[in-house]
């Protein structure tokens, strides 16, 4: 459906992309995740036609919609986009911002194309408001609703979030999912916020210096994640020097750890862990339970309530750190020793950093 | 003010005739074309110049808005000489009886628009300054560009600074003498004019009425412009 194939994007000397690759299927979200300045926005203006591409290509449906020295017109794409600040017509009509981009239609389907999209986001009672008269999570549908009305190929939408509170966020990436699952749009998010991300994709770009370093699920890119950028960048995790003994496992302070691979970036499964290797593994707080049986034991260095759990962070006898969510009832005092166990079903090494790194 | 008003109610009696209709017309109707001709062109020049904004689009702007900076004398000689370069060729070629352009209405709103680009490029610029980017590609996207863009986006928004724009224009015009003078069509006289005639002959009584009327006809817009902006969406 959507396919970037070896994007590479520079201003003067900058490199803002480096090399993108992915690709959507017709009906999947995927998402852009990576912190500001990673170039993804960038990757979206070149989708949109906003920004003529240098490098690469861009496929839509088959069809090239942008290679150097040949670029489709934005407004010929049939590309629907959803801005940071939406954009809505300030001197039009709820109605009528709908209406915008069907001018094409008679007046009778226009109408009724209308009503549909106002169904859609349940903004039937909101017709005749104009955009200032609306709440931000009213404006954001708004915004959704009149970038769906003409049917577009793909949708984009740029940090649709940022501007609501963190309460409405969650809700409203949900209900934008559904939304978007319901008509099956194929679309493309772009984001600085992994829960946002996590929340409404089934596919995940992790972009880091212009690169994608990872495009995946959302399980797989906190589960297995292919570098340390991914590791350190999604969800939270501490990483624990260990040695390789044999096959598939790393000894480490916490014990002989199975089912052990390389992170992708450093060769991936297909890489055998030398014997005796030195490597660090990711430890993500789910990882370690509390268990007042353990001879394994850690200090309690700092704790912070999160309702359900606390996340600990812990102090190991070697002075290596780990987190540990547990759950809220097992209220432990700072500088209490209290015992632990790990239960991976995965284990992610990645080679050590050298030294003075 | 207040000795424009004392002498004006001294001369009204005497002084207002039909002939003052006439004045007033005249300069309320090239005011009103004038300003509308500005605006137009500020809204094209600011439009492509937002479309395309590379270095030349701007020294090209601010060469069309440098008329401003120019004495109206000036400007008005300058202009009059490629005209009546070029009247006397159109004769020449065409066999016309007498000047095509010159003292014409259209030779003079040119001349105007020449002049007061500027006044009106200020809050057309700045208005759609303030509208951002993102508005120009959410329509593109959706299919809309553009003069159909133009028609749909900017101008709806830039409402209030194109009301300013005109009503700027509007009664600097009506002011404007040297070009007037120089380009007017044989006996259009406008109010201006008239104040011009009777200061020039010393008769300061009889000048306060045209320029009372001035005064009074530029207040219009400006008050067409107050009620406009209080009833604007905020």
């Amino acid at each position: 459906m959507l396919i970037l194939e070896q994007i590479a994007q520079s201003y003067g000397r900058k490199a803002v992309l480096k090399e993108v690759n992915f690709a959507l299927k017709a009906g999947q979200i995927g998402c852009l995740l990576g912190p500001s300045g990673c170039g993804k926005t960038t990757a979206l203006r070149l989708i949109a036609g906003f920004e003529q591409l240098k490098s690469g290509a861009i496929y839509l449906d088959g069809q090239v919609v942008a290679r150097p020295g040949h670029s489709l017109a934005p407004e010929q794409r049939r590309v629907g986009l959803v801005f940071q600040d939406y954009a809505l017509f300030p001197h039009l009509s709820v109605a009528a911002n709908l209406g915008f981009g069907l001018g094409h239609l008679p007046a009778r389907d226009r109408h009724q194309r209308i009503q549909e999209m106002l169904e859609l986001v349940g903004l039937e009672q909101d017709a005749r408001a104009y955009p200032h008269q609306l709440s931000g999570g009213q404006q954001q549908r708004v915004a959704l609703a009149r970038a769906l009305a003409p049917r577009p190929r793909l949708l984009l939408l740029d940090e649709p979030f940022s501007n609501l509170d963190v309460a409405l966020r969650e809700r409203l990436s949900l209900e934008v999912r559904d939304i978007l699952k319901h008509e099956a749009i194929t679309a493309l998010l772009v984001t600085h916020d992994q829960h946002e991300a996590f929340a409404i994709a089934d596919r995940v770009g992790v972009m880091h210096q212009g690169a994608i370093q990872q495009w995946d699920s959302p399980y797989n890119l906190y589960h297995r994640p292919a570098n340390r950028f991914v590791a350190d960048f999604i969800g939270q995790g501490c990483f624990l020097p260990g040695v390789v003994r044999g096959l598939h496992q790393v000894e480490t302070e916490l014990g002989l750890l199975e089912g052990v691979s390389a992170a992708e970036g450093d060769g991936g499964s297909c890489l055998q862990l030398s014997d005796g290797a030195a490597v660090e593994v990711l430890i993500r707080p789910d990882d370690i339970l509390h268990d007042d049986d353990s001879q394994l034991m850690a200090e309690v260095e700092r704790k912070a309530f999160r309702g359900a759990e606390f996340l600990y962070r812990l102090k190991l006898p070697s002075g290596a750190r780990l987190l540990a969510l547990v759950p809220s009832h097992h209220n432990h005092a700072v500088g209490e020793k209290i015992g632990i166990r790990v239960e991976m079903a995965h284990v992610i090494a990645f080679r050590r950093p050298l030294a003075g790194k | 003010m207040g000795q424009i008003l004392i002498w004006a109610g001294r001369v009204w009696a005497t002084d207002l005739d039909a002939r003052y209709l006439a004045f007033a017309w005249h300069s309320l109707w090239l005011s009103g074309l004038g300003a509308a001709l500005v605006v137009t062109l500020a809204v094209a020049l600011g439009y492509v110049q937002r479309l395309r904004p590379t270095g030349g689009m701007r020294v090209t702007v601010r060469l069309a808005a440098l008329g401003y900076a120019l004495p109206g004398t000036v400007l008005a000689v300058g202009f009059f000489i490629p005209l009546a370069w070029l009247d006397n060729h159109l004769i020449e070629w065409f066999h016309l009886a007498g000047p095509f352009l010159g003292g014409t209405l259209a030779a003079m709103l040119l001349a105007y628009s020449a002049r007061f680009l500027a006044v009106g490029l200020g809050p057309v610029e700045s208005g759609l300054g303030r509208i951002s980017r993102a508005m120009d590609e959410a329509a593109q996207s959706l299919g809309v560009v553009g003069v159909r863009r133009l028609w749909r986006v900017h101008l709806p928004m830039l409402r209030i600074s194109l009301l300013s724009a005109a009503a700027l224009s509007f009664v600097d015009i009506m002011k404007e003498l040297p070009i007037t003078l120089m380009t007017r069509p044989f006996g259009w006289d406008t109010l201006a004019v008239r104040v011009f005639e009777m200061t020039s002959e010393g008769e300061w009584e009889r000048a306060a009425l045209p320029a009372a009327a001035i005064a009074l006809v530029g207040l219009l817009p400006v008050f067409l412009l107050i009620r406009q902006s209080d009833h604007a969406d905020p």
